[in-house]
């Protein structure tokens, strides 16, 4: 990945995103003017429930935000058509989850080619981006191995190489170490460190106060759907980035 | 995985079993007709050749209608090409081993064609053998077994018992049994049929009965004008009215009986199998997309278009379908050729039973893909990758 530091990945305007609950509107966040460049790690806390699923779904580009502007890699996102968002979600995003969201019933390296299921790449492509991926996190015994019987470190790490099978430019995540001990956790952070450090951007949805001890980081706290506090002091080596 | 996945084809099978029936018995139908239209191409008719039969009326007496008549008819009619006379005897036959009875006619080598004899051994009636051994005989094969224990019997003697006279003929072919058919299918005594030379009763002084005779009329002369001719020439010569029956011979009578009576319920039969079985395997597929809401959600998250997703439907659903359909063209090949050995039909494998095998197979595939295809726009994505 060609690392361009000066490449504004996600930039907000006044963005407002609300949910559905039960009969009443909520809002999630409000009026959101946040700019994440590539190359950065970013942890995003206090967002929870509903507000967290429904901004995960608009970083993620599968909603559209209610209000204001959301461009993604210089795209409006509130333009787009459905179509242009699957593009965006299948070329440019990897996406982590707490439950894993793996399919039980498909081997480890069948739920690593998911992603890889729309895109237009020849086979020889495809199982070399597999490989690589499998390689990468040291998953290649677990390959044949289904899903549902691998433990939560290894569903957390096929989860991870299957967000990077698609060589995106960035990865969402929603805390990912819910499900892990605290090594388990470490080598976790880890590897994603490890991937900022390639120029990945990484955005992790937090709820634990264990992000803050990895240290290394941006953090933009939110209360009431409001950004509270931003916080640009630990930046990332590979990252030349103003304090 | 073995158990899941035979599990998953046993299922398949289960749903799509209207599908293999439906083929099969469409396949059955065409494998007949395909093996009818192989017999009509050797047919009288391909060669512009229209067949009658004469036979007598209720009120006609024996004598006004002879052998004889049969040169009459080619004399006097130039559109008549050929004629042949078949004679019926009351006989029992007798083998070195056994005795039975058995449809015995006395006719000549055309009658091969005629009848669309299916010959299993040695030769038909004809004029060289007959001019060699003189008295020569074909049976068929159940009277073979009958009477002798075995279809290898030629060159055999076969004595024939009628009107208190006992011949001698040499067996010189068999000839598969006509009587054979769906309609005895289940009765225990199948007739026999034996056939000798038209001028060994003369011959041999045996009492014979012109069942009929049969007149081969150039196909340009109308049916009509064909019968009214016939029959004039026959009253001028008798000196009678109205005494001779006389109709065009239907080559394939199996043939014609079997579609018939069996088309119009094949038909209805693979109709409604292939429909149930697109049901069965359309309900099947409905409920893989909801056992599956999950999976189908994560495929459109991580950006497959819900498109490429009903694509993939269209496809299993197509592959299925086919699978299915070249099930039904191997059982209905064999079902066809069954039921084609009952009917005296060899039924035909050809490229048209693969065309209708992947073309009906295909067109129900994609038919039935549609709404469940269409399911597939209706699964919640956000609730795919946020629900536990």
């Amino acid at each position: 990945m060609i690392l361009d530091e000066a490449r504004v990945l996600i930039r907000t305007e006044n963005m407002c995103k609300s949910y559905k609950l039960g009969s009443n509107i909520k809002e999630a966040v409000v009026d959101l003017d946040i700019r994440i460049m590539q190359g950065e790690f970013v942890i995003i806390e206090g967002l929870k429930g509903n507000e967290k699923k429904a901004f995960f779904n608009l970083l993620g580009c599968l909603e559209k935000p209610d209000k204001g502007k959301y461009f993604f890699d210089y795209e409006d996102i509130a333009l787009a058509k459905p179509d242009m968002l699957d593009g965006i979600r299948k070329n440019k995003i990897g996406f982590l989850f707490r439950n894993f969201n793996l399919i039980g019933r498909l081997t480890a390296a069948e739920n690593i080619e998911v992603p890889l299921f729309g895109l237009d790449l020849p086979k020889e492509e495809k199982c070399k981006r597999l490989q690589n991926s499998m390689k990468r996190f040291g998953i290649e015994g677990a390959a044949s191995v289904k899903a549902g019987e691998l433990s939560d470190f290894e569903k957390q790490l096929v989860s991870l190489a299957r967000s990077v099978v698609n060589s995106p430019l960035m990865i969402i995540a929603d805390d990912p170490a819910a499900h892990l001990d605290r090594s388990e956790e470490k080598l976790l952070m880890e590897h994603l460190h490890g991937l900022n450090r390639d120029g990945m951007t990484l955005v992790v949805f937090g709820e634990r106060a264990a992000f803050e001890t990895m240290g290394r980081c941006r953090m933009i706290s939110f209360e009431a759907g409001r950004a509270a506090a931003d916080k640009h002091t630990h930046v990332l080596s590979l990252v030349r980035r103003e304090a | 995985m073995k158990k899941r996945a035979s599990k998953g084809i046993v299922r398949s099978l289960i749903s799509g079993a209207g599908i293999i029936i439906g083929m099969a018995v469409l396949l059955t139908i065409v494998g007949i007709h395909e093996g009818g239209r192989l017999v009509m191409n050797n047919s009288y008719w391909n060669n512009n050749v229209r067949v009658y039969d004469i036979s007598l009326g209720d009120f006609a007496s024996e004598g006004d209608l002879v052998m004889e008549d049969t040169r009459q008819l080619v004399d006097k009619m130039p559109e008549v090409i050929d004629s042949m006379a078949v004679l019926k005897l009351d006989a029992r036959l007798k083998s070195y081993k056994a005795a039975g009875t058995a449809h015995t006619l006395a006719v000549d080598e055309e009658y091969l064609r005629y009848a669309n004899l299916q010959l299993l051994k040695g030769s038909f009636i004809n004029g060289e053998d007959v001019r060699k051994y003189g008295k020569v005989a074909v049976i068929d094969d159940f009277t073979a077994i009958e009477l002798f224990g075995t279809k290898d019997i030629i060159g055999q003697k076969l004595n024939l018992q009628t009107g208190g006279k006992e011949v001698e003929f040499t067996v010189k072919g068999i000839v598969k049994n006509f009587n054979k058919n769906i309609e005895t299918l289940f009765e225990d005594e199948i007739a026999g049929v034996c056939f000798i030379p038209n001028s060994v009763p003369e011959d041999a002084s045996l009492d014979a009965k012109l069942e009929k005779v049969v007149a081969m009329v150039d196909s340009s002369l109308h049916e009509e004008e064909a019968v009214v001719r016939l029959s004039h020439l026959l009253e001028r010569e008798h000196g009678t009215i109205d005494a001779y029956n006389i109709k065009e011979y239907n080559q394939l009578p199996q043939v014609k009986e079997f579609t018939d009576k069996y088309l119009v319920f094949g038909v209805i039969v693979a109709i409604v199998g292939l429909i149930s079985g697109g049901i069965g395997l359309l309900n099947m597929m409905l409920l893989t997309i909801r056992e599956r809401k999950k999976e189908i959600g994560l495929y459109v998250f991580y950006g497959s278009g819900t498109k490429e997703l009903q694509y993939d439907v269209i496809y299993r659903s197509v592959a299925a379908c086919l699978i299915m359909g070249m099930l039904g063209l191997v059982s209905g090949t064999a079902a066809g050729a069954f039921i084609g050995g009952y009917i005296n039909i060899g039924t035909r494998f050809t490229l048209l039973s693969i065309f209708i095998t992947i073309a009906a197979s295909a067109a129900v595939g994609i038919i039935i893909s549609f709404y469940p295809a269409s399911r597939i726009k209706h699964v919640d994505v956000s609730e795919s990758i946020w629900g536990e």
